[in-house]
């Protein structure tokens, strides 16, 4: 079975103006993602969700000079177009390689999950490393060459040409017909 | 407290013609970690080994272009250069991420590790994701760049610069420098 991660797509990286703005490459995923979702979803395809959250007393978190995703706060909520429908799975996590301290790989076990894609951001850290870290539990692995984005073009294609021999990259519209097969 | 990583020097990634050998880039860091080594051992500074372990029967090592480091074969033993001594640790490492389904975690914490130095094979590989494992898991993480190698000059770079944001990218003589105090 397919899953799709949403990696990280909370306001805080996605909106105009928000603390740590992607710009439009990261608002240029949003209607691809979405079309992605109601595929999956349709077909019965599990939606999973990481989602980071602020921990002021970990280091990790404040060597960015500013503070993100604060539990409660709007910042910390998905994007609202790719809001979470019912039946989709929430993962909080700690670290740029989503399965670290998470849950993420129970929900796939349990689920009956072969093949997990990937989206969200940043292609360079939580997709890469989520995605290295799935390939060698076992898993099948799809990056969404554009369902994911990060700051620069340039790091974006390099991130992409390191998964390559661990993962298959496809567009948004290959994975769609390939749900759909 | 430090702690000396080395990854993956085992006979068939280092040694003439081990099933995955890099030919003499491989080769030319070995003098650098028997140096650190030595520097290392001098200041009661832990070495850890983290030699990969394939399981032929393991879906992941099947997926692995050539097989090398079988269990059970000669190919899979460090390289006589840097064979490991009394009391140093070793790690039979299943993945690259040398942390995956292994005690490498807990024997950092144990030993009361704060910095993992990082060196071995291959710099893109098992050194990027385990260096980007220690940092995530709150070390500090030291990358020795003529102590990696990878399978070329450009890979290399790429690798080096991915890590600089997260870790401190030293040449072995700076490393033991920093081991011995004097910086």
């Amino acid at each position: 079975m397919h899953a799709v991660l949403v990696l990280e797509m909370q306001q805080d990286f996605i909106l105009e103006g928000s603390v740590l703005d992607l710009g439009e490459t990261g608002r240029a995923m949003i209607p691809r993602i979405e079309k992605l979702l109601d595929v999956a979803r349709e077909r019965k395809a599990p939606v999973i969700y990481g989602n980071i959250y602020f921990v002021a007393q970990d280091p990790l978190f404040t060597m960015l000079p500013l503070d993100y995703c604060i539990a409660g706060t709007a910042g910390a909520e998905v994007v609202d177009e790719l809001r979470p429908s019912d039946g989709d799975h929430i993962v909080t996590i700690y670290r740029m390689n989503a399965f670290l301290y998470s849950n993420l790989e129970y929900l796939l076990t349990v689920l009956g999950v072969a093949t997990v894609i990937i989206t969200g951001q940043s292609t360079n850290t939580g997709c890469l490393l989520t995605a290295m870290e799935a390939f060698q539990r076992g898993f099948k692995v799809i990056v969404a060459s554009d369902g994911c984005a990060t700051y620069k073009e340039e790091k974006h294609r390099a991130a992409l040409e390191y998964l390559r021999p661990y993962a298959r990259i496809l567009t948004i519209d290959e994975i769609i017909d390939l749900l759909k097969g | 407290m430090y702690a000396v990583l080395v990854l993956e020097m085992q006979k068939d990634t280092i040694s003439k013609g081990g099933a995955v050998d890099m030919g003499e880039r491989g080769r030319a860091i070995v003098p650098n970690i028997q140096r650190l080594i030595d520097a290392a051992t001098q200041r009661k500074v832990p070495i850890i080994y983290g030699n990969l372990c394939c399981i032929p029967s393991d879906p992941l090592v099947k997926k692995f272009p050539i097989a090398h480091c079988v269990v059970g074969t000669a190919g899979r033993e460090v390289i006589e250069e840097l064979k490991p001594k009394a009391g140093d640790y070793l790690v039979d490492t299943y993945a690259i991420d040398a942390f995956l389904h292994t005690s490498l975690e807990h024997i950092l914490r144990a030993v009361g590790v704060a910095t993992v130095v990082i060196t071995g094979t291959s710099t893109d590989g098992s050194c990027l994701l385990t260096a980007m494992g220690a940092f995530q898991r709150s070390f500090n993480v030291v990358v020795v760049s003529d102590g990696c190698v990878t399978y070329n000059d450009e890979r290399q770079q790429a690798a080096l610069k991915y890590l600089k944001p997260f870790t401190k990218i030293l040449n072995s003589d700076e490393v033991i420098k920093l081991l011995k105090g004097d910086v």
